[in-house]
């Protein structure tokens, strides 16, 4: 006699059922397909997607950071200029534009004019006018003159030695428009916006020894032999970032673009679930160029205080060796998949010259120590496709945030936003 | 070709691997899935469910048991699914029952009969009781993967080995 239990588990449990119906191997094949088409198509609308919200997004933030005004600080000018070097400044050669800015001095309107006996028929005409705004004045009957002020506050000779060239201030304005159409389609700042197009499969680990099955969810990464094997993986990126920030009210105000090209190695291992880390070795060259505009004020004894603008080029050139440390989580099934990847990248700054800048800083890379450390990361989210049995591609946005050394750290921090691309081979 | 050699051939998208597995494996997991969908037609599309996942996620298999054991539970989870999503819910209370189970019927019943009698149970007593008995399930275990208490397990595997033995005793008086 046998127990009921173990009666049924007897006849059943290796009992075969013949298939008769709609069950066969090609139709596994065929439902497999079409699951895999659906989520290629998923994640390549959400990658769309994103890169579209993103787009939109610094549109508007780029016209929201137009009309924001003057309420950015002000940042190295406060520091760096001092009334004690401003005597030096005398005999600088440097072009001065002067003008009013009506929200710092109150003076009842006047005209002033003052020729320059040493430097020819060049004339300056500096208006006090309240009631013209500082951009009106800018724009119209703004000359030049290359005497020098007597009461400025900038310390000349460290604008000689950080700025690479004068630029009139008349060019400066005459190229606002240019500069708009430039620099308009770069963000002060973007919100990152995580899309999670996930596909998950329900699947139950087993542990025989125990017979106990708990439900979990594991996420498909690519197939390799054992975890312990290295995957190697070559990445290339390129993010840019720039200012648009040109306030002649602000002490110092830079309209410019930064880019940095990346190219970097990394051996990684799995951990399981999806989850790859590892480290390697990378280099990356950044470049900034733009237009830095530097405000002073010009106390003259028998005048009232006027505010003297000048327009500068500025450029830098920076290339750093890195370690990167990577971590990959990639989620999905079949062949196709969505990566999200973290890398920091502590590094060495092996060649920097020029002049660093941010959106109201200014820094001569010469103050820079040589062989600087660094710490650099980036965070990109996209596409994973399997194109061989041993090798995959990825392709993935990313926003990049970039450490410069200097006097002033993280005054010099900035964040790029751009695209990556990468082959991972499996051996 | 060893087991191995098939999930290797697997995890490399190897066609003639994947169709192997499938000619091995497809008839035993299809009564699997029988035995706890309510139509053979349910249990089809679960064993072809089951399959994409089984592909799907071969890199996953870590060799902690046999293959067999692994796709067997992949097709109990996918049938327990699929069992949800029809919303095939039964009425469950915590009474139990003493069930006798000693009867000569029992010996002389062969697998078809057998699947019939599973086929004519309640989906939840069906659940509870292949779950436990066939597949080896504790209650504890089968508490969690249905969400319902270890009380009411016991219960419904109390009540399905009733019903189970009611149909054994008439099948048995026919057969006499």
């Amino acid at each position: 006699m046998m127990h009921p239990d173990q009666l049924f588990k007897n006849t059943l449990y290796n009992y075969e059922t013949p298939l008769e119906g709609k069950a066969s191997f090609q139709g596994v094949m065929q439902k497999r397909k079409n699951k895999r088409r659906v989520f290629f198509w998923f994640s390549l609308s959400s990658v769309l997607l994103l890169l579209i919200s993103l787009t939109a997004a610094s549109v508007f933030i780029s016209k929201d950071a137009n009309t924001a005004g003057s309420t950015a600080s002000t940042g190295v000018t406060a520091s760096t200029m001092s009334r004690g070097s401003q005597q030096s400044a005398e005999n600088d050669a440097l072009a001065d534009a002067k003008h009013n800015d009506e929200n710092v001095i109150n003076t009842p309107a006047k005209v002033q004019e003052t020729s320059d006996n040493t430097a020819g028929p060049v004339r300056m005409l500096v208006r006090n006018d309240s009631k013209k705004t500082n951009k009106d004045i800018i724009n119209q009957n703004t000359s030049f003159s290359n005497e020098s002020s007597k009461e400025s506050i900038i310390p000349k000779q460290i604008i000689s030695g950080i700025l690479s060239n004068e630029t009139s201030l008349t060019a400066a304005n005459e190229n606002n428009a240019e500069q708009k159409q430039i620099y308009g389609q770069f963000y002060d700042w973007v919100r990152w916006i995580a899309a999670k197009g996930i596909a998950e499969e329900l699947v139950f680990e087993i542990d025989p020894s125990e017979g106990i099955v708990l439900p979990e969810f594991v996420p498909y990464y690519p197939p390799h032999k054992s975890r312990f094997n290295p995957i190697f993986e070559l990445n290339v990126t390129t993010a840019g970032n720039g200012y648009k920030y040109f306030r002649e009210s602000q002490d110092v105000t830079v309209a410019g673009n930064h880019r940095f090209s990346q190219y970097h190695g990394v051996m990684l291992f799995d951990l399981g679930r999806g989850i790859t880390m590892g480290g390697g070795l990378g280099y990356m060259e950044s470049v900034g160029i733009g237009k830095a505009l530097i405000s002073e004020w010009n106390v003259d004894t028998n005048l009232n205080p006027v505010r003297i603008t000048k327009a500068y080029n500025v450029s830098y050139r920076m290339n750093k060796v890195l370690l990167p440390v990577a971590f990959r989580y990639q989620l999905g099934f079949g062949r196709s998949l969505v990566r999200i990847s973290a890398t920091a990248m502590p590094g060495v700054v092996t060649l920097g010259s020029g002049t660093l800048f941010n959106r109201n800083e200014l820094q001569s890379m010469d103050a820079m120590k040589k062989h600087s450390l660094t710490l650099d990361a980036r965070l990109g989210a996209g596409l994973y496709y399997q194109v061989a049995p041993k090798t995959a591609i990825s392709a993935e946005p990313m926003v990049q945030y970039q450490s410069i050394p200097g006097s002033q750290w993280k005054s010099f921090s900035r964040f790029g936003f751009g695209f990556g691309l990468g082959v991972v081979f499996k051996p | 070709m060893i087991e191995q050699q098939l999930v290797d051939g697997c995890i490399r998208e190897d066609r003639k691997c994947q169709e192997q597995l499938w000619n091995l494996y497809a008839t035993k997991l299809l009564t699997v899935s029988i035995r706890y969908c309510q139509n053979r037609e349910d249990a089809e599309d679960v064993l072809m469910e089951a399959f994409v996942k089984i592909f799907d996620n071969m890199s996953s298999f870590r060799g902690q048991s046999s293959l067999e054991t692994w796709m067997r539970r992949i097709v109990v989870n996918t049938s327990i699914n699929k069992i949800r999503s029809r919303k095939f819910t039964e009425s469950i209370d915590n009474e139990t029952l003493h069930i006798g189970y000693a009867d000569q019927a029992f010996d002389a019943m062969d697998a078809k009969a057998l699947m019939k009698m599973l086929e004519k149970l309640p989906v939840g007593y069906r659940m509870v009781f292949n779950l436990f008995a066939v597949e080896g399930y504790s209650h504890k275990e089968i508490a969690e993967l249905l969400n319902i208490d270890e009380g009411t397990s016991r219960s419904q595997l109390a009540k399905a080995r009733k019903a189970l033995q009611d149909m054994i005793e008439k099948k048995g008086v026919i057969n006499a």
